[in-house]
Formats: structure tokens, C-alpha cells, sequence
């Protein structure tokens, strides 16, 4: 395999890559690396896309909704956390660098985004009991 | 819940059926089935003035507190 490409565009460029390719065993882990990380992103985003269409619907307050917006921030946290661990493992093993970044732009911003979801999805469940009360109030 | 609702015991009592007590009272028979079954989480002031009206009867006729 050859990596001139990726050494050339390193040389070359005022971009820096995050983990430079040097070399193959580096590629694969960096494209499994990759992979799983957009694969979450795009689940992320799909379970998003999948709670907003249940609002279109005029429900309020389900149980979909609700596991969806708990999942969702579930989700987003794990991701973080195991996306700061796995850029710190690779920046030890491919830059042999030994770095611990909590940027609050990053990190702890989707803490955050993360803690909305799922206090969001108890106030969802506040609310179907509150829902589900008035319901059954005859 | 401890709370007994004696609307059955009242209706035989009265020679009434459900659908005639829903209708008298205004609520749909599904709604009148729930408060029968003991499903309710609450009634309505004016939903119990009406069933009493209608029935001839005292809230506590209706309504029994037994402990669990």
C-alpha cells in the first residue's frame, strides 16, 4: 500500500490531520475508528429524525417518545465519553503523544446536549402521567 | 386502590343499564365502564352530582373506602 499521498498532503498542507497515516496497520484503525464514529452519528441522527416525524403526528407524550429522547441522550453521552477515550488511545498509540483534551467546545458540550435529551425525556414522562391522569379523570 | 365504586350494586338496585346511566349522566359508555371497573384515577364533582341525580342516591352509595 502505498501512503505517499497522505505524507505528501501532510508535508504539504496547513491542514494537520488529527492521527497522520503512516502506515497501513494505522489506516485500517484509523478507517474502524472512523467507521464506528459516523456509524453512531448517523444512528444518533436517524433516532433524531425518527422523534421529530412521532411529533408530526399530533401525540404528544409517548412512550416512543419518551425511550427515544432517553436513548438519544444515553447516546450522545456514551459517544462522548468513548469518543474522547478512543482519540486519546489513538493519539497515544499512532502520534505516541500523551494527551488529555476536555475541550469545553467539544466534550462537554455534548454533555450537555446529552443531560438536555434525557432531562428532557423524564419531563416527557412527568407529563404522560399527568397525561394519562387526566385521561382516566372522568 | 381502596376505593370501591358501588355503581353496579346501584344500577341493579335502580333496574338501570349502563348505556342508560351514560346517557342521563353525558359520558360515553367506555368512560362509565372505567369508573365501573375501579380504572378511574379521579371523578369530577359535577360527573358525581350527576350520577347521584340520576340514581337517586348519596355520594357514599356510590363511593366505599375499604381498606387493602
Amino acid at each position: 500500500m502505498n501512503f505517499s499521498f497522505f505524507n505528501e498532503y501532510d508535508l504539504h498542507s496547513d491542514i494537520e490531520l488529527l492521527f497522520p497515516i503512516t502506515s497501513s496497520s494505522a489506516a485500517v484503525l484509523q478507517f474502524i475508528y472512523s467507521f464506528f464514529l459516523y456509524s453512531a452519528i448517523s444512528l444518533i441522527v436517524w433516532l433524531m429524525l425518527k422523534i421529530v416525524n412521532s411529533f408530526q403526528s399530533n401525540k404528544l407524550f409517548t412512550k416512543y417518545q419518551i425511550t427515544g429522547f432517553s436513548l438519544l441522550g444515553k447516546l450522545i453521552i456514551w459517544l462522548s465519553v468513548l469518543d474522547s477515550i478512543g482519540s486519546f488511545l489513538m493519539r497515544i498509540m499512532l502520534k505516541s503523544k500523551l494527551e488529555l483534551k476536555l475541550e469545553i467546545s467539544t466534550f462537554w458540550l455534548f454533555i450537555a446536549i446529552g443531560a438536555f435529551f434525557i432531562v428532557l425525556s423524564k419531563i416527557f414522562e412527568r407529563a404522560y402521567q399527568l397525561k394519562s391522569e387526566n385521561e382516566l379523570t372522568i | 386502590m381502596p376505593i370501591i365504586i358501588n355503581l353496579d350494586r346501584m344500577l341493579e338496585e335502580r333496574g338501570m343499564k349502563s348505556n342508560e346511566l351514560a346517557e342521563i349522566v353525558g359520558i360515553t359508555t367506555a368512560n362509565l365502564s372505567i369508573l365501573k371497573t375501579g380504572k378511574a384515577r379521579a371523578i369530577r364533582f359535577s360527573t358525581l352530582e350527576a350520577i347521584c341525580q340520576a340514581l337517586d342516591c348519596q355520594p357514599g352509595d356510590i363511593l366505599e373506602y375499604v381498606l387493602d
